[in-house]
């Protein structure tokens, strides 16, 4: 008993709370130097202010002050202000306390135009399980004993489910893996395709495999996949490899060193379309029955089945300038042209191109005399020399005879027949097609529209010079290009026929893009990482077993900070899993109406952030419309508190959601600020009341 | 006593400093309802109107499943000038059948005969669990000086995906086909009078919301 009375007397005396003041002093300063260290406010908390040893202390602190007041008894007046500041401290304390033990703080997330009643306190662990056909998901709470204790068992026999901890990482970084999932691209409804490593370019690039996407009869394309840091240098690469008019289209997968995808489709005649798949910010997702079935990304790839003209007229031109550029051997026609364009300053390749494309615009077998020359064609003609003998009366013997045919043609005779007709000497070799030829087929007639041309300038030496008739400068520039077209039709020299691939006799400007569809599913990936320092960072993955009767499956999840991400399918699609924050309910039901950013007069810089909430006490149904604001809390009767936390997006391009921080504090009103009031007036008293004046 | 005088009133000025956020309630909000027959319109929105306000319903009977009619129109008079406010809603089955919302501020303009180029502005709105274009027009409409202060709104695809879920009743499904429906908002009248009640009209808008709070996934 004695010792009893002598522990009473300590606990309630000033060297023990010298010793409680002393231990709080160096907790705290350890606080500091631990979270000014670290950067992290978790890690200084664990082990000082969250630490079991702190708590003690505060409980030391009360029974301290509670026992020095008890000691005074028998109390006295004079023992008033002593008693009435201790008592007060009592009650800050004891409301300290009561917070600490059953007061409530975590986030809460809405979205503009919904609700919530749930806040998600932070640094905590649970499973959210989401059961298909049900309403209700329900969260289990993960505990460090399930990851240090010898229990693993998160859930036991929930009809018949079990999910059991297998593996806890404290740190993870988790990517949305898409078309590439570890060493083979995925396409559904293709087997896998091995992805090879490239980190340097290389000189040529094998496709992994060729594939037709739309049936048997479609035509096949090259298909890459392959993973390096020069994206861009790849992509360079694999276009110029595919542009060629006998290459198949390509398409090419390729990861970069990030985990991100970039899918291009490479067409014979330079076009590129590409598209990025970011692994921690896909722009589009599909989810399948709300993500029971899966997730999966899609990409319309456009399919290059038709030429544009003006692509393939470009295509042309950079052949030609290439050609020039290397002095390479043109045909007699292009080697007449450039002469007359090097002469004459102009640019030969633009110029020849122009009046090929000219020339189909305008139709004909030969250029028309009708037509009018555009402009920047006009100079060549007008100084073109036609006047090699053999060729030049080839191509005046030529253009009499077409023109000669020209109405019979018109009318609907066929070719041969007109031939016939006029008893033409070399139809022989002309008949010898026509036993090769269908009637009808248009096709056949240019060939043998051809074959007549050439015959005309192999006779070239043979025959008779033409007398020019006295002409204009204008009419001899159109005179010259009916010629030259002619010369260009014995060398099989036409728009048509010289473009990389057969076209249709009307090439279009803008040819209709049809397009593929390719999609292939989802996943996440954690790899395991070094805990940060500052806890904060770091990002935990769990590997849980879920078993249901004899079906087994093992999935790891990466911790969800916001409780707003995927929740991820397991046992064939019956339930979904996030691993996530644990939330409470709060007995008020908070809607955001609209969240605003207040920005500085004249200034992009934010003011100010404000959400209209409706706040909805649902024990009473009784509902507040306020407004908080980074400065403006609101409180409710019972201790409630609303933080206005942070908005997203801060403008008006799309609905916004915020982050309202929520404080309860349950003995606030009734215990920590009456008991500040009660410890204030203690100390007026203290110095006030006379025993404790100075005589 | 003096001193003491002092210190009380210390304290209690220091905890009289203490406050939260202002209540705004001081306007009750009215109720507006759906499309459909006269017995199955189902009150969905609700909005802030100015006193001095007119509002003026449908008639009783009348269908109002035609979207070319208001669901509710107000009118500001002052004298013998009124600009009108109304509201329309548009249903749609799926997503992919809203009428993008550039397409209505193209209509509002063609409305115009003239359109004043320097005095047009389009810009981005979201609030309620709507995102649209807020549009401003002023130029002449039947020869007369006019503007329109125009919001066409829809809900995010998130929300629209979601009041798309199957129901457990058919009341229910009908109160979800009218909320997730795009609401226009428009504004119309002479321009010296919208000028005046440009705020109180802007004001009005973005108080416009559902009545229900739109449900959300945990």
């Amino acid at each position: 008993m004695r010792y009893v009375i002598k522990l009473y007397h300590f606990l309630g005396g000033i060297y023990f709370t010298i010793g409680l003041i002393g231990a709080v002093a160096l907790f705290v300063i350890m606080g500091t130097v631990l979270e000014s260290r670290t950067q992290s406010h978790l890690y200084a908390a664990r082990l000082t202010y969250g630490n079991p040893i702190f708590a003690m202390l505060l409980w030391g602190f009360f029974i301290n002050i509670l026992f020095s007041a008890t000691r005074r008894w028998p109390f006295q007046v004079r023992h008033i202000p002593f008693l009435t500041t201790h008592f007060g401290l009592l009650m800050v304390l004891g409301g300290a306390l009561i917070k600490a033990y059953v007061g409530q703080q975590g986030a809460m997330s809405l979205i503009e135009g919904a609700g919530s009643d749930r806040i998600y306190e932070a640094n905590t662990y649970a499973v959210l399980l989401e059961k298909k056909g049900e309403t209700s998901p329900k969260l289990f709470e993960v505990l460090p004993s399930h990851w240090n204790g010898e229990s693993r068992k998160v859930v036991e026999d929930l009809d018949g489910l079990e999910l059991t901890l297998l593996r806890h990482v404290p740190h993870s970084a988790q990517k949305l893996r898409t078309w590439v999932k570890g060493d083979f691209a995925t396409i559904d409804g293709l087997d896998p395709i091995p992805v090879v490593e490239s980190e340097e370019i290389a000189e040529e690039y094998k496709p992994q495999g060729q594939v037709r996407f739309r049936g048997s009869e479609a035509r096949p394309w090259d298909v890459y996949a392959i993973r390096t840091t020069h994206v861009k240098a790849l992509a360079q690469k694999l276009n110029r490899q595919n542009m060629h008019s006998d290459k198949p289209p390509g398409l090419a997968i390729i990861e970069d060193r990030e985990g991100a995808v970039h899918m291009f489709a490479f067409g014979p005649y330079g076009q590129v379309w590409n598209q990025a798949f970011q692994c921690d910010n896909l722009q589009t997702l599909y989810a399948y029955d709300d993500g029971f079935s899966g997730y999966a990304v899609v990409a319309e790839v456009p399919c290059p089945t038709a030429p544009n003209k003006r692509l393939l007229i470009d295509q042309l031109l950079l052949q030609l300038n290439q050609a020039t550029e290397k002095h390479a051997l043109l045909s007699p026609p292009l080697a007449l042209f450039q002469k007359t364009c090097t002469a004459h300053g102009l640019d030969f390749a633009e110029t020849f191109v122009a009046f090929l494309d000219h020339w189909d615009d305008v139709g004909g077998w030969l250029y028309p005399g009708e037509a009018t020359l555009p402009a920047e064609i006009v100079p060549v003609f007008q100084h073109l020399e036609m006047s090699r003998e053999e060729e030049g009366r080839a191509c005046e013997w030529a253009v009499r005879l077409f023109d000669r045919m020209a109405p019979e043609l018109d009318g609907g005779s066929h070719v041969l027949e007109v031939l016939q007709k006029r008893k033409w000497p070399l139809m022989g070799s002309l008949e010898e097609a026509l036993a090769k030829e269908e009637p009808g087929d248009a096709d056949k007639t240019t060939r043998i529209m051809t074959l007549l041309t050439r015959q005309i300038f192999s006779a070239g030496a043979m025959l008779p010079a033409v007398e020019n008739e006295g002409e204009v400068l204008e009419d001899h520039a159109k005179r010259n290009a009916r010629l030259y077209s002619a010369y260009l039709r014995a060398y099989e020299i036409h728009l048509k026929t010289i473009l990389p691939v057969p076209i249709a006799d009307t090439l279009k400007e803008h040819s209709p893009i049809e397009t593929i569809s390719l999609e292939t599913s989802v996943i996440a990936t954690g790899q395991p990482l070094p805990p940060e320092s500052k806890l904060e960072d770091n990002i935990p993955l769990i590997t849980l077993q879920a078993k249901r009767g004899a079906v087994k499956e093992v999935i790891s999840l990466g911790y969800d900070r916001s409780a707003s991400g995927l929740k991820w399918p397991v046992l064939n699609g019956q339930y979904l899993l996030r691993f996530q924050p644990k939330y409470t309910h709060i007995p008020y039901r908070v809607r955001l109406r609209q969240a605003r950013q207040i920005n500085y007069a004249n200034s992009g810089q934010a003011y100010s952030y404000e959400s209209d909430l409706i706040i909805t006490d649902k024990r009473t149904g009784r509902s507040v419309e306020t407004t908080i604001s980074m400065n403006h809390v609101y409180e409710t009767n019972d201790g409630y508190r609303f933080y206005m936390a942070n908005i997203t997006p801060s403008n008006e391009t799309s609905v916004k959601r915020v982050q309202i921080v929520v404080n309860h504090d349950p003995g606030k009103y009734w215990l920590t600020y009456p008991g500040a009031i009660i410890m204030c007036c203690g100390i007026v008293l203290l110095f006030s009341m006379r025993p404790y004046k100075q005589r | 006593m003096k001193k003491r005088s002092i210190l009380a009133m210390t304290v209690l000025a220091c905890l009289t400093s203490c406050g939260g956020a202002p209540d705004v309630t001081s306007i009750p909000m009215q109720e507006i309802r759906g499309r459909g027959d006269e017995k199955h319109r189902l009150s969905v929105y609700r909005v802030r109107a100015p006193e001095g306000w007119i509002r003026r319903d449908p008639l009783s009977g009348e269908n109002l499943n035609d979207t070319t009619k208001a669901l509710c129109e107000f009118i500001i008079m002052e004298g013998s000038e009124v600009a009108r406010i109304a509201i329309h809603n548009f249903p749609s089955a799926k997503l992919e059948d809203r009428v993008p919302v550039e397409a209505q501020v193209a209509r509002w303009r063609r409305q115009f005969e003239t359109l004043n180029a320097a005095e047009c502005e389009t810009r981005l709105q979201s609030f309620s669990g709507y995102s649209g274009l807020y549009f401003q027009g002023c130029g002449r409409m039947q020869g007369k000086p006019t503007m329109v202060l125009g919001w066409v709104l829809q809900l995010s695809p998130e929300h629209y995906l979601m009041l798309s879920r199957s129901s457990l009743s058919s009341e229910e499904d009908k109160v979800n086909s009218q909320m997730r429906s795009d609401v226009t908002i428009k504004a119309v009248g002479p321009q010296a009078l919208m000028e005046k009640h440009k705020h109180e009209i802007i004001e009005f808008a973005r108080t416009f919301e559902l009545i229900e709070e739109i449900p959300t996934r945990a």
